[in-house]
Formats: structure tokens, C-alpha cells, sequence
């Protein structure tokens, strides 16, 4: 439940807003904070881009998987139905999550002034 | 079958009326004046996503085309996700009601905001038409009234939803006619299934046939295909000369039926296919890529990218992220979606395999979007099959009624900010427009599939208004004449298309693949204009530029402590 800190992305650590006046949030730090955002929003888009481009490769490529029967379902359709839709959803939470991780780094220093 | 509608459209519009409250100023009618909490905002904004051909043209494809169309609801939902990753909490952070506004803020070009508003328009206009068309059909199939009663009660629906009420009286339909809509698929969804398993596990991916003798009544002249010779009784006009009653035999081959003709099929007999649908033979229905179309992996990429990136400039989705109470909130809305999408996608897929087995006279009348109306009486004749048609005839009124309103609310405040002023007699003025327009269309596009509509709707959204927003959000360089620039050479090339295929142009080879699915090439086109223009004019990057980005990615806290 715990081990929420550990993720494989290149970004080291979210940019932190230094202390100080809070009306002064410098352009390079808004650079900061997009960037961070962004490098997030690329690792989402590319998973799901891995997924959209990857099953209709596996298909096109081994079409004698849609023979495979699991459950009495063919697997392309178990595939499809069953077993995407959940990586969205987990996707999407773990985006959300991370996005307000950064945001939350980013607000502390003011907060404890 | 009277009883059973007037009970459906009843349920329908007292959900509309008891969710219904007064508006107080202009800003209430778009927006809803920001008090809507994310589950609630994520229920109406997944009612409005899920439309009439989500709901009802979802199974007919797959019972026609079978596996190829499985990447639909995988595309739509994924939609959202590429929606939460890159635009949700900067746009509504930007403060912008609509699409257009957001144009006219971040570039600060009048020229921009129309060509964006003349998008959102166009986008609007062409996702409701399906919706009238898909009512039509659907009043047709239970009642036998003429398809034009369902256009009409749809936009008196809409009228009387969206005029007085606007955005707030709209997010509370919408909410409640999702829960609706998901409820009209699940339950009849596990009782098939239950029953199904019990009665027999026939495998639907064998070509067609009919299980038991069955009757199938032409309602418009056709050709259909016979996979295999049967004798068939006849009444009415078949082949050019006119039957009454008696068998003939009738060979593999394409026949000609008249309207009206009822065909006797005994048991056991494959079913034949009107001419604009392949027959499957084998297991090819079941088989990924082996539809017999052409370039079927081209085509089913470039339909991917159009639904992936076209559901990001949907205008009435995108506007609704308006009524989240800030940035965050408007993400957490999005992961909802995301989540409720994913629970409702499960069933179109069952649906269409059923139909193929309890419904597959569909196949020959090419009625194939009535599949979820007609299989609760196939699957269990009497009273419970009435009660399962009224609940899911509820659910399909619910899905044309809550997307038009959308749409018709995005359209109308499009039309009304950038000609009328936007005042509340303007967003009434064209809210009137916005509901005029397709349905002085609708009896001029007699598409063989409204679902082609939808995809003309994604891939111009995909190919003008996606690059705007991505672009807009996160890069530093945009300038008005880029934006400009990438919106029309994105848009125009799509539009064209769709336009092009409405009207019949090649459906072979690979124009034919271009011309039906156009974003695997205009997406591309969107944004490498976009991007070539802006750093060719690198003097005109707007001067607000920076003070738009630290507005929409600082959180709102910081913001605020900014400007007091």
C-alpha cells in the first residue's frame, strides 16, 4: 500500500518551488513544472500508444491466435474486451496520481512558510 | 409496441424534467457555474460520450462486421486517457468556457477563434446527425411510425431540455441518463447471457443461419447475396416477378427483393446478406483482419488515431470539464470516465454476438442497429421480453436525447458568442440554429452506415482541433498563424473526405481506405503545418504567452496567491 515511490520514468525528482516571496514564481520554474508534467503525460500517451499499435500488429501478425480458446472465448476477443479496458482504467488512476504527486512538491515550500 | 414506447419516452422525460432547476445568469447555461462534483460530472460527461451509436450501432457492427470493430469501444475509451494525460486540468485551469474561447485566449486572434468555432460547428452538426438518424430508425423498428416522428421527437426533446435550462439543468439529465443507459445494457446484457447458457452454446462464429423457421419482412427495395441455395416461400415481389405464398427455390447469387416482400425461411437455412455487407464465411467474422476489406491494418490504424486524438476536440465533452470546481478535480473526473467507459464497453461486444445468433435475419434487411431492440423478444418471447425492450428502448431515447443536448448546447454557445453576443436570448437564437441545421440534413444523407458520420466527426476533431489543444497546452512557440494555418489544413482535408464518401466515392483500394478513414494522413498534416508555420513566423509568438502557461499548469492555490 505503501510503495508509491519508486517510479521508472527519466524524470529524477519533481521540480520543487523555492522558498521565498510567493508572488515571484519565475518563468523557469513554470518551464520546471511543465516539464515535469509533460515527461508524465508522455510515459501515459506512450503506453497507450504501445498497447493501440502493438495488438493489431500481434494480430495482423499471428492470426492463428484468434483459434486459441480460453474459457470457450477466442482469445483475441478475451483480449479485447476483457483485458484492456482494465489497463485504461489502471493507466488513468496512476496518471492522476503521479500529476497531483508533482503539483503537491511543487506547492510545499509555500505552504510550510 | 405503442405501449412500449410511450412507457420508454415517458421514463425518459420525467428523468429530464425532475433533474431540471432554473438558471440565474448567462454563465449557468454554459457551465453550470462550477459546483458539480467529479462522480457527478463524470456521469454526465460519460453520458454524453456514450451516444445512440454507442449504444445501439456498437452491437449491429459488431454482428455485421465482427471482430474488426472490437477496436472501437478500445479506441474510445483509450481517448479519454490520451484526454486526461494532456488536456483536462490546463484547460480548465485556462478558465475558457469553449474551444473557441480557449483560441481566442491563448493566441489572442480573432481569425483563430472563427476558425475554431467554424470547427466546433461543423464537429457539432455532423455528430447529430447520426443521432436523429439512429432515432428514426430506432421509432421506426418498434412502432412502424415513419422515420421522420423520430427525428422530430428528439429535437422537441432537446428543445424543451436545453432552452430553459441550459448547461446545469443539462448536467443532471446527463448524469442520471448515463446511469439509465448503463443500466439498459446490463441487466438485459447478464439475463441473455444466463439464458444463452442455458439453452443452447451454439457457436456464433459459424456463417448465419436461421435457427427456426423465420419470417423476414423487406422494408426498403434491396439486393441481398444467398451464401447457399434454399427454398424459400415467397409473397410479394422478388426477382422482378410478384409470388403469393408459393416455395421456389432460390440459388446462391444475388436476388433482387421489393419492399415489402415477406421471405419464409425454414430452419436451418444461411442467412443472406443485403448487397453493402460482406458475407463471412468460416470464422472469418470472429478473426481479427480477415473482414475481406481492404488494407484492413491501415485501416484500422488510422481509425485508432482518429478516435484517440478526436475525442480531445469534441466540443461538448471538453466544455463540460468547465463545471469541475478546478484542475484537479477535472482530472480526477477524467480517470471516472475512463472507468465508467470501460464498464459499459463490455457489452456491445456480447450484443452483436448474440444477435448474430438469435437476430441474424438483420444481416438481410441491414436493420443491423436495431440488434438490442429486437433481441429481448427473440431470447425471451412474453412479457419479460416486453419489459426488456421497454428498458432498453428507455436506454437508447436516453442516448439520443443526452448527446444532442450536448452537442446542441456546445454548438449553440459557439454560434452565440462569436455572432450574437452571447447574451441568453443569443444562446436561445442559436440553439434554435444549432437543431435547424441537421435536421434539414438528415433526409439528404442516406449513409449506408451513421457510423461514418462519426468517424468524419473524429478525424476532423482529430486533425485540426487536437493539434490546437496539445500545441496550445504545452508549447511555447505556437503563433496565431501557425494555429491557424495547421486548423484549416487539418480540417479541410478531413471534411472533405467524409464529404466525398457520404456522396459515394470509391470504397476500394487504398483512396477508398483514405477517404473512409482520412486521419492516419491529416493528423499528421494538422500538426506538421502547425508546427512548420509557428516556427516560420518565431516574431509573432503572442506576448501573454508565459503568463497563459503558468496559469494553466501552477495549481490554482499558487495562482491565486498571485493576483489578490
Amino acid at each position: 500500500m505503501t510503495e508509491r515511490v519508486t517510479i521508472t520514468s527519466p524524470r529524477t525528482r519533481p521540480p520543487r518551488r523555492p522558498a521565498g516571496d510567493p508572488t515571484e514564481i519565475s518563468a523557469v520554474q513554470v518551464r520546471a513544472l511543465m516539464r515535469a508534467q509533460a515527461t508524465l503525460a508522455m510515459v501515459t500517451c506512450a503506453i497507450v500508444v504501445l498497447v493501440l499499435a502493438g495488438l493489431p500488429l500481434l494480430f495482423a501478425c499471428a492470426p492463428g491466435l484468434s483459434r486459441v480458446r480460453l474459457m470457450g472465448i477466442r482469445l483475441p476477443w478475451l483480449i479485447l474486451c476483457g483485458g484492456v479496458p482494465p489497463v485504461w482504467v489502471a493507466v488513468a488512476s496512476r496518471h492522476v496520481r503521479l500529476a497531483e504527486r508533482i503539483e503537491r512538491v511543487f506547492t510545499e515550500p509555500a505552504r510550510h512558510e | 409496441m405503442i405501449t412500449v414506447l410511450a412507457l420508454a419516452l415517458l421514463i425518459a422525460s420525467l428523468v429530464g424534467v425532475t433533474a431540471r432547476s432554473r438558471p440565474a445568469h448567462a454563465s449557468d447555461l454554459y457551465a453550470a457555474s462550477r459546483e458539480v462534483s467529479p462522480w457527478w460530472n463524470a456521469s454526465a460527461i460519460s453520458g454524453e460520450y456514450i451516444t445512440a451509436s454507442a449504444f445501439l450501432g456498437m452491437a449491429g457492427l459488431v454482428l455485421a462486421y465482427g471482430a474488426d470493430m472490437l477496436w472501437l469501444p478500445i479506441g474510445a475509451a483509450a481517448g479519454h486517457v490520451v484526454l486526461l494525460a494532456l488536456v483536462t486540468a490546463p484547460l480548465r485551469r485556462s478558465g475558457a468556457y469553449t474551444l473557441s474561447d480557449f483560441a481566442g485566449w491563448r493566441l489572442g486572434s480573432r481569425n483563430v477563434r472563427r476558425a475554431v468555432s467554424a470547427c466546433v460547428v461543423t464537429i457539432g452538426w455532423f455528430y447529430l446527425l447520426p443521432q436523429f438518424q439512429g432515432a428514426g430508425v430506432t421509432l421506426s423498428v418498434i412502432s412502424g411510425l415513419p422515420v421522420w416522428t423520430g427525428w422530430v421527437v428528439v429535437v422537441l426533446a432537446v428543445a424543451v431540455l436545453v432552452i430553459p435550462g441550459g448547461m446545469r439543468s443539462i448536467t443532471g439529465v446527463q448524469a442520471v441518463q448515463f446511469w439509465l443507459k448503463l443500466i439498459a445494457v446490463v441487466i438485459p446484457g447478464l439475463i441473455f447471457l444466463a439464458v444463452w447458457r442455458l439453452h443452447n452454446d451454439a457457436d456464433a462464429a459459424r456463417p448465419p443461419y436461421f435457427h427456426r423457421t423465420t419470417t423476414v419482412r423487406a422494408g426498403a427495395s434491396a439486393a441481398i447475396q444467398m451464401a447457399a441455395p434454399a427454398v424459400v416461400a415467397v409473397r410479394g415481389v422478388l426477382d422482378g416477378r410478384r409470388h403469393r405464398g408459393e416455395r421456389i427455390r432460390l440459388g446462391a447469387g444475388v436476388h433482387r427483393v421489393r419492399a415489402g416482400a415477406r421471405l419464409r425461411f425454414p430452419a436451418g437455412a444461411a442467412v443472406p446478406h443485403t448487397s453493402h455487407l460482406t458475407l463471412l464465411r468460416g470464422d472469418r467474422w470472429a478473426t481479427p483482419f480477415a473482414g475481406g476489406r481492404g488494407h484492413p491494418l491501415a485501416a484500422a490504424y488510422s481509425m485508432l488515431l482518429g478516435i484517440l486524438l478526436g475525442t480531445m476536440g469534441l466540443p461538448h465533452l471538453v466544455v463540460r470539464f468547465y463545471t469541475n470546481a478546478c484542475g484537479r478535480a477535472a482530472r480526477r473526473t477524467a480517470s471516472i470516465v475512463v472507468l465508467m467507459l470501460a464498464i459499459f464497453y463490455l457489452f456491445p461486444a456480447l450484443f452483436g454476438t448474440l444477435g448474430r445468433l438469435y437476430t441474424p435475419e438483420l444481416l438481410m434487411t441491414g436493420e443491423t442497429d436495431a440488434t438490442l431492440l429486437v433481441l429481448p423478444h427473440r431470447i425471451l418471447p412474453g412479457i419479460p421480453g416486453d419489459l426488456l425492450t421497454v428498458l432498453v428502448a428507455t436506454g437508447a431515447f436516453a442516448a439520443f436525447t443526452s448527446t444532442s443536448c450536448g452537442v446542441v448546447v456546445a454548438v449553440s454557445g459557439s454560434i452565440s458568442q462569436c455572432l450574437l453576443g452571447g447574451g441568453l436570448s443569443g444562446f436561445r437564437l442559436s440553439a434554435l440554429i444549432a437543431m435547424a441545421v441537421p435536421l434539414c440534413l438528415a433526409p439528404w444523407a442516406c449513409t449506408p452506415q451513421p457510423i461514418a458520420l462519426m468517424t468524419l466527426a473524429f478525424a476532423v476533431s482529430a486533425s485540426s482541433l487536437c493539434p490546437l489543444l496539445v500545441l496550445g497546452i504545452w508549447w511555447w512557440r505556437l503563433t496565431p498563424a501557425g494555429a491557424g494555418a495547421g486548423v484549416v489544413a487539418g480540417a479541410a482535408p478531413a471534411a472533405v473526405a467524409g464529404l466525398v464518401q457520404i456522396l459515394g466515392g470509391p470504397r476500394t483500394g487504398w483512396l477508398g481506405m483514405l477517404l473512409e478513414q482520412p486521419a492516419i494522413v491529416t493528423v499528421p498534416l494538422g500538426f506538421t503545418v502547425m508546427i512548420v508555420v509557428s516556427l516560420l513566423t518565431p516574431g509573432r509568438v503572442p506576448s501573454g504567452t508565459g503568463r497563459a502557461m503558468a496559469r494553466m499548469h501552477l495549481p490554482e492555490e499558487l495562482v491565486l496567491e498571485r493576483s489578490p
